[in-house]
């Protein structure tokens, strides 16, 4: 009789197959920058949770009255601008490329509900900077929620619920699906570019596809 | 406060803004067209 333990053990080497996690050898294709800017945009996000959570510990106003509070906002800002801008240089990479080929729906999918997931924690975030901007933003921002009826749950006029959606909600909903994200490309392989030459078809099973990969690093070195 | 904005039909866009997405498009390019040299690229520098 087996056990739960076992279970989910196999399942989750049925979900991502052993090796497959941290491979230290991918296509030959895979050796671009686009692919530099996703791992960026997961970079930046690190800084921006955890710069949120020093900022969880001094307050919602501590920037307000504290040099090492405005720097860990502003670090906290910036780091959120550059985990836009790569993830949309690397949204944008992927969408020319028909990066949802070969069964890679999901993986383009949840790329896409992250950007907006996203914009939403970035919103409310705005919403929780406790001055004249985030209040102008919450007054510009009722009219047009409370018009399609989001307002009756989700009111930007309240900013302990903003900072909530913001610190709790957002994030959890946009963690879970970048780790979703970050599975389904172990899980499915980088596509292969639209005019490769395939010696079977690309169906998203076979992780490292049917295109010799390159050689890694230490192969390089060993071989000279 | 009095920006500089660039209005183009019903697009209205401050400069500052159009700057961002300049830079964002050029970058996407040179990310695009620059060769990639690293470690796993096959004809990069392994050293």
């Amino acid at each position: 009789m087996s056990s739960w333990t076992v279970g989910l053990r196999t399942r989750l080497a049925r979900t991502v197959p052993p090796g497959e996690l941290l491979p230290d050898r991918q296509p030959a294709y895979v050796s671009s920058w686009i692919y530099v800017f996703g791992v960026l945009s997961l970079a930046s996000l690190v800084v921006v949770i955890g710069t949120g959570c020093v900022l969880a510990i001094g307050g919602v106003t501590w920037w307000h009255t504290s040099g090492l509070g405005h720097f860990v906002n502003s670090t906290h800002l910036w780091s959120v601008e550059l985990f836009f801008a790569t993830m949309v240089i690397h949204l944008w990479g992927k969408f020319f490329m028909a990066a949802w080929r070969g069964k890679r729906a999901l993986t383009w999918m949840t790329g896409a509900v992250a950007f907006v997931g996203s914009i939403g924690t970035a919103f409310t975030g705005y919403l929780s900077q406790t001055n004249f901007d985030s209040q102008w933003i919450a007054g510009e921002a009722k009219d047009g929620l409370n018009s399609v009826g989001i307002g009756a749950f989700f009111n930007v006029l309240d900013p302990g619920q903003m900072l909530l959606w913001h610190v709790t909600l957002l994030p959890l909903v946009v963690g879970v699906i970048v780790v979703a994200h970050i599975v389904l490309v172990r899980r499915h392989g980088v596509v292969p570019p639209i005019d490769a030459v395939l010696d079977g078809p690309d169906d998203g099973a076979t992780p490292t596809g049917p295109i010799p990969v390159a050689p890694a690093a230490r192969d390089l070195t060993t071989t000279g | 406060m009095n920006g500089s904005y660039v209005d183009w039909g019903v697009v209205h866009i401050s400069v500052a803004n159009l700057v961002v997405i300049a830079v964002m498009v050029v970058v996407f390019l040179l990310a695009v067209l620059v060769p990639f040299h690293g470690p796993g690229s096959g004809d990069g520098d392994a050293s």
